[in-house]
C-alpha cells in the first residue's frame, strides 16, 4: 500500500472516455499498471484512478481544455486498485468520431524525475 | 568571461545530452530552456532550441495519432471492429498506417457483419442469400466466407433431400393406403 510503481519507459497507457469521463476502453498497459481488469475499468468514471494528492485545479484545467478541443498535457499522480501510486506524463485530447460524437483519448507515458519533482512542488501550492 | 563561457557551453551540452535521450526514446519529454547570456552562444542555443521545439511538437502531435492507432488495434484484438482513426499526422507514413488500419477495420467489420446477418437468416430457415466471397482475397477470413457459403449449400441440399424423402414417403403412404382398401 502507498508504494510508488515506476512505469517502464516503453509503457503506453491509453484510454478512451466519453465526454462525461466514463471509460469506454482501456488498453492492456492501463490494466497492468492500475491493477484492474478491462471489465472493471470499462463503464467506470476515469477518476477511479485519481489520487487524492492531485489538486482539483489540475482536472478543472483538463476539462476546460477538452471543452475547448485543445490538447492538455500534465504530470498526474494516479492510484492503483491496491492503493499504490504511479506518476504519468499525460496527454489528453478530444477526437471527433465519424458519427459526429466526441471522444476523449488519453495517452500516458513515463515522466522524468524532474517533471515529477516539479509537479510535487506545484501541487503542494495548489492543494 | 572564459569561465562563464565554459559553464554555458556545459549547459548547452547537457541540454544536447537530454535531447539525445529524448530522441532515442529513453525519456518521454524535454524541457527547452533559453538561459545563455553570451551573445555568440545565444545564436547556437536558439538554433538548438528551435530544432528541439520542432521535434518536440512533431512528437506530441504524432502521439495523438499513435494513441488512436493503439486504441483501434487493441480494440480489434478484443473483437471491436468499429473504431476508426481520425487524427492526422504531419508524417505521411503514419497517415498511411492510419488509413490502412481504417480500411482493414472497415473490411473486417463489413465481412463479419455480413456473416452475422446471413447466419441470422439461416437460423430463421431463410437460405436465399449467400455471403460475398470477394470481400477478402485469401487467408482464414476468406476461408470463413467460403465456409459459410458451403454450409448454406450443404443445408440446402439436405433440405432438398429431406423434401424429396418426405414426398416419396407421402406417395408410398398413399399407395399403401389404396392397397389396403
Amino acid at each position: 500500500m502507498n508504494q510508488e510503481i515506476q512505469l517502464n519507459k516503453d509503457t503506453m497507457i491509453v484510454s478512451e472516455t466519453d465526454e462525461k469521463g466514463i471509460i469506454l476502453y482501456a488498453n492492456d498497459d492501463f490494466c497492468t499498471i492500475a491493477g484492474y481488469s478491462k471489465d472493471e475499468l470499462i463503464g467506470q468514471a476515469h477518476n477511479i484512478v485519481r489520487h487524492k494528492d492531485m489538486p482539483k485545479a489540475a482536472f478543472k484545467d483538463l476539462w476546460e481544455h477538452m471543452k475547448a478541443k485543445k490538447v492538455w498535457n500534465g504530470i498526474v499522480k494516479n492510484i492503483t486498485k491496491e492503493g499504490n501510486y504511479y506518476w504519468v506524463n499525460a496527454t489528453a485530447y478530444c477526437v471527433r468520431k465519424d458519427n459526429g460524437e466526441n471522444r476523449l483519448l488519453s495517452v500516458r507515458v513515463k515522466p522524468t524525475a524532474e517533471e515529477i519533482n516539479n509537479a510535487i512542488a506545484l501541487y503542494k501550492t495548489l492543494n | 568571461m572564459f569561465f562563464s563561457n565554459k559553464k554555458e557551453i556545459k549547459n548547452i551540452l547537457e541540454f544536447l545530452d537530454k535531447l539525445e535521450l529524448y530522441m532515442k526514446n529513453e525519456t518521454n519529454s524535454i524541457n527547452i530552456k533559453n538561459d545563455v547570456k553570451n551573445k555568440n552562444l545565444q545564436v547556437i542555443e536558439e538554433k538548438i532550441a528551435k530544432i528541439a521545439s520542432l521535434y518536440l511538437n512533431q512528437k506530441k502531435s504524432d502521439l495523438q495519432v499513435y494513441g488512436e492507432i493503439m486504441i483501434a488495434c487493441e480494440k480489434v484484438s478484443d473483437g471491436f471492429t468499429d473504431d476508426r482513426i481520425s487524427s492526422i499526422s504531419s508524417d505521411a507514413k503514419i497517415n498511411y498506417i492510419s488509413k490502412t488500419l481504417n480500411k482493414m477495420s472497415s473490411k473486417i467489420d463489413n465481412a463479419v457483419g455480413e456473416v452475422c446477418e446471413r447466419l441470422h437468416e439461416y437460423e430463421n430457415q431463410n437460405y436465399m442469400n449467400n455471403v460475398k466471397e470477394d470481400l477478402f482475397r485469401g487467408g482464414k477470413l476468406y476461408d470463413l466466407l467460403v465456409g459459410v457459403n458451403s454450409l448454406r449449400t450443404k443445408v440446402t441440399l439436405m433440405l432438398k433431400d429431406n423434401y424429396k424423402d418426405a414426398l416419396r414417403a407421402q406417395n408410398d403412404s398413399e399407395v399403401l393406403s389404396k392397397e389396403s382398401i
